[in-house]
């Protein structure tokens, strides 16, 4: 009984060492061209995830021009990749032409924005380390 | 709101591609190219029409040659690349210039004439930058801004099209530039719809007698044809689409009465290349195809094929009362001709016996036999009495010229239906541009006018000059003169009063 409250109390404290490790990102989202709608983003730990297109978390904010700030929390020390788009309809949906091009605006963490074609998972990847408690990237929304 | 799943479909992403393009290393910076056509152009005083031109001007009354008719009045528009240089930076493709738009004003006689370039937003970042920005066909140009769709690097180089009050500036890969057509302020990008944002819109709309205009886009990715018809005044009507499985240049179409012709040539991309331009192989063992397509509902009702060869430009297409399809366009045995092209621009004039095309009858039979039927001579920059699109046309007015020149000298009419031709040879001291056809009784095919400018290199002018359609070989009944040349150019139509 006595090893049971051992186990249960050292889980409980190694629990709480993860969670003082656990660190926020903060996205700080340039060129947002209008007002109109919401930023949708979505956080992804790994390339195998991101690849897979199977987020950790995500997040909203309303939609402001110039400039706006989301942030994620409780994130373990790893590589992260953030993509967003402006929802600035607001059906939750990106809206594509119909050659499949996003017809609202979308950005990526790092400041990443591709070349002829979608960023590298390298160009786009924040890294937070067991050391970070807060860590703070960029985004640039593009536009069609 | 499931928050995980709201953004799922933001994996579009993927479709952000447009473009075939090699990773290969880049090459070294094009100051050879910049230094070898000037240093070519000083030996060689034909290649101005391929200099560096900045200058957008005003003149009046130009100087004339003969009396233009006081019935003939309006406006006619050209487009091509004319800026082709920043810095010790040369581009090495004649079609990633920017476009100029020109406008020679006919009034009761007399010929006003303005230049502009068009100001898209890779001319208008670049001009404020004083280099270029973007590094399409990878040249070496450095510290660029990324190319994150088609639109970037629009040019809108390519031809010039009256829609409603204004003129749209067309290029191949990208959305239409809407301009003044007096002032020929650049009012901004064309965007039909919000489903059709940021879409190519080609260079080549076919507009039908009553005003109705039907133009084409591919993406190089997909192979996906968009087919759209918009009403007289550039609204739009209807859209379609199409798997293609193609994926090269493609540059014009065709409409007859009831269809939509998408034409898809023997080309195949080289993922080896290193640039979308150098990725384009002619492919000697793929036939040209001919897709055809309903126009009500944009359906393929058929699909035949050609020997292989390869067309920039179609004249047009039409319908026999039997159901066969007719169709011309200006044919080159294989794709040498993108080499003079590039030639050209390092000042390079080497003669390649493979570079010239010549017109072509194709006829797809009701029973889907085909046939060829080749006139003879050069031919380029096809055209027609406007209001036969799509219907049966006695007559294409084409350019003319020698067998391995660069340039065309002559202007030309051929019967397609005898074979006859009626053709005014400018000369060699003239390179020739297209020539258009302007109707004075609508549906004649009997009663135009030919207007059309060219270069003369010696005196580095240039000049419009405006014949009898139907007599081309007594020469221009007019001619003016503006004091200065400007840039060889590619297409333009012409906007009544």
């Amino acid at each position: 009984m006595k090893n049971k409250y051992y186990t249960l109390t050292c889980l409980v404290l190694l629990t709480a060492v993860i969670n003082i490790n656990a660190a926020e990102l903060h996205v700080t989202i340039d060129h947002i061209n209008n007002d109109n709608g919401t930023i949708l983003a979505q956080i992804f730990e790994g390339p195998e995830n991101f690849k897979n297109g199977i987020p950790k978390d995500s997040a909203m904010l309303t939609a402001k021009t110039g400039q706006a700030t989301l942030s994620f929390n409780n994130l373990d020390p790893g590589e992260y990749v953030v993509r967003m788009f402006h929802d600035d309809n607001n059906n939750q949906k990106m809206d594509s032409n119909a050659f499949g091009m996003p017809t609202e605006g979308y950005a990526f963490s790092n400041e990443a924005i591709g070349n002829m074609g979608p960023p590298k998972y390298k160009d786009m990847v924040v890294v937070i380390t067991k050391n970070d408690s807060k860590v703070k990237t960029k985004a640039k929304m593009i536009y069609l | 709101m499931n928050r995980r799943e709201f953004v799922t479909n933001i994996g579009l992403l993927s479709a952000l591609g447009f473009a075939p393009k090699s990773l290969s290393a880049l090459n070294a910076l094009s100051e050879s190219a910049y230094e070898s056509f000037n240093a070519s152009l000083k030996k060689n005083p034909q290649l101005i029409g391929y200099k560096n031109y900045t200058s957008e001007r005003v003149v009046e009354n130009l100087v004339t040659e003969g009396t233009f008719p006081k019935d003939f009045n309006g406006c006619f528009y050209r487009n091509g690349p004319a800026l082709f240089e920043r810095g010790s930076i040369r581009y090495e493709h004649l079609f990633e210039g920017d476009g100029m738009i020109h406008a020679f004003n006919f009034k009761d006689g007399s010929v006003n004439y303005k230049n502009k370039f068009v100001k898209t937003q890779k001319f208008i970042k670049e001009q404020k930058a004083n280099r270029f920005l973007y590094d399409f066909s990878q040249i070496g140009i450095t510290d660029t801004l990324p190319i994150t769709s088609a639109n970037s690097i629009n040019s809108a180089n390519t031809n010039v099209l009256p829609v409603g009050d204004d003129i749209w500036a067309l290029w191949e890969a990208g959305s239409a530039h809407s301009m003044n057509a007096d002032n020929l302020e650049t009012q901004g990008i064309i965007t039909l719809s919000n489903q059709l944002k940021g879409m190519p819109f080609s260079a080549h709309p076919k507009v039908e007698a009553d005003g109705t205009i039907w133009n084409f886009g591919l993406d190089y990715q997909s192979g996906k044809v968009i087919m759209y018809k918009l009403n007289p005044n550039g609204a739009l009507d209807s859209f379609g689409l199409l798997d293609t499985n193609y994926h090269g240049m493609l540059h014009d179409f065709l409409i007859t009465k009831n269809h939509i012709l998408i034409i898809l040539p023997s080309l195949k991309v080289d993922p080896s290349g290193k640039s979308f331009m150098q990725s384009q192989k002619f492919n000697p063992g793929q036939p040209m195809r001919v897709m055809v397509v309903d126009k009500n509902d944009y359906s393929l009702k058929a699909t035949h094929e050609f020997p292989p060869c390869y067309i920039f430009h179609f004249g047009n297409a039409w319908e026999d009362k039997d159901g066969a399809i007719r169709f011309d366009g200006c044919r080159y045995p294989n794709l040498n001709i993108m080499d003079t092209i590039v030639d050209v621009m390092k000042g390079k004039t080497s003669k390649n016996n493979q570079s010239s095309a010549q017109s072509v009858l194709f006829s797809i039979l009701p029973n889907g036999k085909t046939s060829q039927e080749f006139f003879d001579g050069v031919s380029e920059f096809p055209r027609i009495y406007p209001s036969k699109t799509g219907l049966k046309n006695t007559k294409v007015f084409t350019l003319s010229g020698h067998e391995n020149e660069e340039w065309m000298h002559s202007v030309r009419s051929i019967n397609v239906d005898t074979g006859k031709t009626d053709e005014f040879d400018y000369g060699k001291e003239f390179l020739v541009e297209e020539h258009i056809v302007v109707e004075k009784t609508l549906g004649s095919q009997k009663d135009g006018w030919l207007v059309g400018t060219a270069l003369h290199w010696p005196s580095k002018r240039s000049c419009v000059s405006l014949f009898n359609a139907e007599n081309i070989a007594e020469g221009p009944i007019a001619r003016a003169w503006l004091p200065f040349h400007i840039p060889l150019g590619f297409h333009g139509n012409f906007k009544n009063d």
